[in-house]
This record gives C-alpha cells, sequence and structure tokens, in this order.
C-alpha cells in the first residue's frame, strides 16, 4: 500500500519523557486518529514529523521523504493545524496571506479566499477577534491553499464548541474525498476519531500500544466484566489491561481472548473512551 | 536568497502596523530638525530604524512564531540570517538617508539661520565642518552604535528570549567593560592614545568607511553565532 506517513523505530528521550520505538503508517487518502492521554507522546511525535524537535533515531518519512535530510520540501507538503494559532493576531487574513505565500510553490489566493468564504471567515477584522472556532478554521484554510498532500492537527478540537467541531471534521472529510490527500489527526477527543478516522493509532508512555483500522480496534477488544474472584491467570495474562474496582473488575481483551468456558462472563464492545481509560489504569485499584 | 527575502517579508508585514507611522514621523522629524537646526541630526537616522525593528522580537515570541517557522519550508538557520539581516539593511538604508539629508542640509546651509540668535550653534556646527565632522561621518558612529545593539540584543533575543532581554543585556555589557577593563588594568592596553593616534593618522572618510565596515562584521559575527546555537535548538 501507497504510505503517506511512514514512522520506523522512532525514539526520542526528554528529561522525563520518551519515545520508544514509535513504529506506524498512514495511508494514502485516509484519515488517521491519534489517540493517548495527556502527556503519551502525540505532540512530540508531531513535532518530530516537522522536524521542529530531533529524532535521537528511527526514521520518517513522509511521500517518500526523510523528515529530516528533506525537511524544507517535506514542509511544501504539509499542511498543519495546531490547537492554538501561530500568526501575528494583530494581523487580518490578507496579511497573513501575503506573509506565507511566497513560501509555497504551489500557494493558491484564490483558493485561500474561497476556503475563507467557505468558512465564513471575516477578512476585514484582526485574527485576534476571531474566535477558537475560527482561528482553527483559518488555520485549516491556510493548510488547504497550498495543495497539502498530508495535513497534521494536533488536538485541533480541543475547546471547541460542538459545532465548530463538527464544522472543522467536515472540512477534513471533504480534504480526504480527494484520494490523494491524508490526515493525521491527534486528539483526546475519542468521539471525533470515532466518527471520521479510518485508521488509529493509541500511544501510551510513549510507547505505540495500538496502530491499525479503527474499525479492527473498535470490533476486536472488548471489556470483560469479572468478580474480582473470577480473574483466572489465563485471563490475567491475555489482558491488555485489567482494572480493579471494589466490587469488580475490568479487562480490556481481544473477544478473539476470552476463554472458550466463558459463558457466565459478561463482555461489550470497548468504546475508545473506554479503552484510553483502560490503558491510562492498568493495574490500578479503585 | 529567495527564502531570506520572504522570511524578511514575512518581519516586515508582522511589524509594519505598530512601525511604520512612528517610523515616517521620526524620519520628518529628524530631516526638520536637521534642515531648520542642527544637520547632525540626521545621523540619527540608524536609532529610527532600531525603533522600526524593536517590536520584531516580541511580536516573534509572543505569537509563537516558532512554531510557524516549523511548518514553513526555511531552515533555523534561515530564521536567524534573516532577522540579522533585515536589521543591517534597514540600518544602511537609514545611514545613506541620513547621509542625504544631512548633506542636503549643509549645501543649502539653511541650519539654525532660520531662527534668530543661534549664532553659537550654528559656530559650532560650521567648526565640525571644517574640521571634517561632517553629518555623513557622524552617521557613520551612529551606524555602527545600531549595529552593535543589534548584534547584542538580536542575540539575547533569540538565545535568552525576550523575557531576559534586560538581565542578559546587562550581563553581556558588564562581561565586555569587565574584559575591557581587564586589557586597560592588567594587560597595560591604553586604549584611549591607540583611538586617538588611529583617527589622528587616518583620514576622516577612511575611518567613516572602517566603521561601516566594524558594523557590518559584528553583526555578521553575532548572526554566526546566533545561527549555530539555535541550529542546535528544538523550535
Amino acid at each position: 500500500m501507497n504510505n503517506i506517513l511512514e514512522i520506523k523505530d522512532l525514539c526520542k528521550s526528554y528529561d522525563s519523557f520518551k519515545l520508544d520505538n514509535v513504529s506506524f503508517s498512514l495511508p494514502r487518502g485516509y484519515i488517521m486518529g491519534f489517540i493517548g492521554q495527556n502527556g503519551s507522546g502525540k505532540t512530540t511525535t508531531i513535532r518530530t514529523i516537522l522536524n521542529m524537535a530531533f529524532i535521537d533515531s528511527g526514521t520518517i518519512t513522509v511521500s517518500g521523504l526523510d523528515s529530516v535530510r528533506d525537511a524544507n520540501k517535506i514542509s511544501q507538503k504539509i499542511g498543519v493545524v495546531f490547537d492554538s494559532t501561530y500568526f501575528a493576531l494583530h494581523l487580518k487574513a490578507g496579511d497573513i496571506e501575503r506573509q506565507l505565500k511566497p513560501f509555497y510553490d504551489s500557494w493558491d489566493t484564490a483558493k485561500f479566499y474561497s476556503y475563507l468564504t467557505k468558512f465564513s471567515l471575516p477578512t476585514n477584522k484582526p485574527i485576534s477577534e476571531f474566535s477558537k472556532g475560527m482561528k482553527m478554521k483559518f488555520m485549516a484554510a491556510i493548510a488547504l491553499s497550498h495543495d497539502a498532500e498530508l495535513i497534521i492537527l494536533d488536538e485541533p478540537t480541543s475547546g471547541l464548541d460542538p459545532v465548530a467541531r463538527d464544522e472543522l471534521l467536515e472540512i477534513l472529510l471533504d480534504y480526504v474525498s480527494d484520494e490523494n490527500h491524508s490526515v493525521l489527526f491527534s486528539t483526546h477527543i475519542t468521539q471525533d476519531v470515532e466518527r471520521i478516522a479510518d485508521y488509529v493509532t493509541v500511544l501510551d508512555s510513549g510507547k505505540v500500544w495500538y496502530t491499525g483500522t479503527k474499525d479492527e480496534l473498535m470490533n476486536d477488544f472488548v471489556i470483560l466484566r469479572l468478580g474480582n474472584n473470577e480473574i483466572t491467570d489465563e485471563i490475567a495474562q491475555k489482558s491488555l489491561n485489567i482494572v480493579r474496582h471494589e466490587t469488580h473488575c475490568d479487562a480490556l481483551i481481544r473477544q478473539k481472548d476470552i476463554p472458550i468456558k466463558s459463558g457466565n462472563f459478561v463482555y461489550e464492545k470497548a468504546s475508545l473512551d473506554e479503552m484510553l481509560v483502560l490503558i491510562a489504569r492498568k493495574g490500578e485499584k479503585r | 536568497m529567495k527564502t531570506l527575502f520572504n522570511l524578511m517579508h514575512l518581519d516586515f508585514i508582522s511589524i509594519k502596523n505598530k512601525s511604520l507611522p512612528a517610523f515616517i514621523v521620526g524620519i520628518i522629524l529628524v530631516t526638520t530638525i536637521s534642515i531648520v537646526l542642527v544637520p547632525h541630526a540626521a545621523a540619527s537616522m540608524p536609532f529610527l530604524a532600531m525603533g522600526f525593528m524593536s517590536p520584531m522580537s516580541i511580536t516573534a515570541e509572543k505569537n509563537g512564531y516558532n512554531r510557524l517557522y516549523g511548518i514553513l519550508p526555511v531552515s533555523r538557520k534561515q530564521v536567524v540570517y534573516a532577522r540579522f539581516a533585515e536589521a543591517f539593511i534597514l540600518c544602511l538604508v537609514a545611514a545613506l538617508i541620513g547621509i542625504a539629508i544631512g548633506s542636503i542640509s549643509v549645501a543649502l546651509g539653511l541650519y539654525s539661520h532660520l531662527i534668530p540668535g543661534l549664532d553659537k550653534i550654528v559656530l559650532v556646527i560650521d567648526t565640525f565642518i571644517s574640521e571634517g565632522l561632517t553629518p555623513a561621518y557622524a552617521t557613520s558612529i551612529f551606524f555602527l552604535t545600531a549595529c552593535f545593539s543589534f548584534a547584542v540584543l538580536y542575540f539575547i533575543d533569540f538565545i535568552f528570549g525576550v523575557e531576559k532581554e534586560g538581565p542578559a543585556t546587562l550581563i553581556i555589557m558588564f562581561g565586555l567593560c569587565l574584559i575591557i577593563a581587564f586589557l586597560i588594568l592588567v594587560v597595560g592596553i591604553d586604549f584611549a592614545e591607540i583611538i586617538n593616534n588611529f583617527i589622528e593618522s587616518t583620514s576622516r572618510t577612511t575611518m567613516a568607511i572602517i566603521l561601516y565596515l566594524l558594523g557590518m562584521i559584528l553583526i555578521a559575527i553575532s548572526a554566526v553565532i546566533t545561527s549555530s546555537i539555535m541550529n542546535k535548538r528544538e523550535l
């Protein structure tokens, strides 16, 4: 399969945190949800893709180009939406367009203004007067105006109201309808991922916990509800995580790994939210 | 080179609303004073360039430009070089404007004659000019001072951040003073005598050229040191 983004054995250490052999790939034409609790390494991974943070080891390629050696070429192919703006807020949309246009070979001014119109963004107001949702849409308009093959979004929906979130997700769905475009979408709002993502990568404490299709993740994993004295060695061994409550346990387990003699066990499909909670609270007694 | 110009263009748009009106008023004011009162006032034009560029570092830092540089097809080196280059170019342009206005003022000879009772000032100005201390020469001194200020301030802003600009400037200037004091008191180098001898044995034109070159060298050295440090830093 033709991958727009490939990360292999990425390692990056800081004093109190490290990315540990992170590997995943995003096929061209799809949306990948990049999830994990705060501090799991999502933003660091994105910063290494953009060459804003230096990698210790491993490789990152975007459209076949090396993230370090070909950083400038990659920047031409990537559009980025951060969780907050990176423009001088006293400027108006037109000023920022004039600032950025010369840097991109494929910048399309007409397309930029058509996005402003489509997203109902005013051109006569400074960006500082935009709401958070408008700022996000403005960054999306910029990301979409230079024919980027890959859009990377880092927590774009945090703090957005449901309407603005919905609008942003619609923009992304519209963008990937052309099969040449892809999206890497980091968030901890898992409902957004459940809604639009084709692939999911789950990070936990700097390690990839899962990477693959969303459907496989949602179909394969279940939460097994057990009495505290019902945890057998087999279940403990096969469970990915077990959270102990006062009265019972929740075990995150692949459906195929549920012991055959488990007729009495209750299990239900896990939402991404529940999975994240179980991953984060591994072995914790509540 | 194209990327450097693009970055300078980006910076110019970032601060033009804040700086351009004051810069234009400054030029008009200095020109008026230079023509009407003291031709040497035109020499302060490079300081207007400093005023024009002063909001740049804080604008960049306040608005998270590091992330903007992270997504743009530019390198860390180019970001640093563009910032220093625009400071140098602006100082140079301001100095050229200063030289032109100062020279025109001297040629017209209107200074201090328009206002009665300023004969003593006219005498001092004429003495300066006859001794070769023309507005053009004075501009080179202001140019060097502005370049030195940019060289120190941009280094500090890039490496330590705008918030630490005050204390960092004090420490660096104190360090420079200590080095000079060490050279004078311990090594026994008499800077005053060396500089005096040098000035007396050098023509004003040569001296002005040396000052311009020195300004350029200071900015270049600071740009190279800053970029080599920034190149190893994450955005």
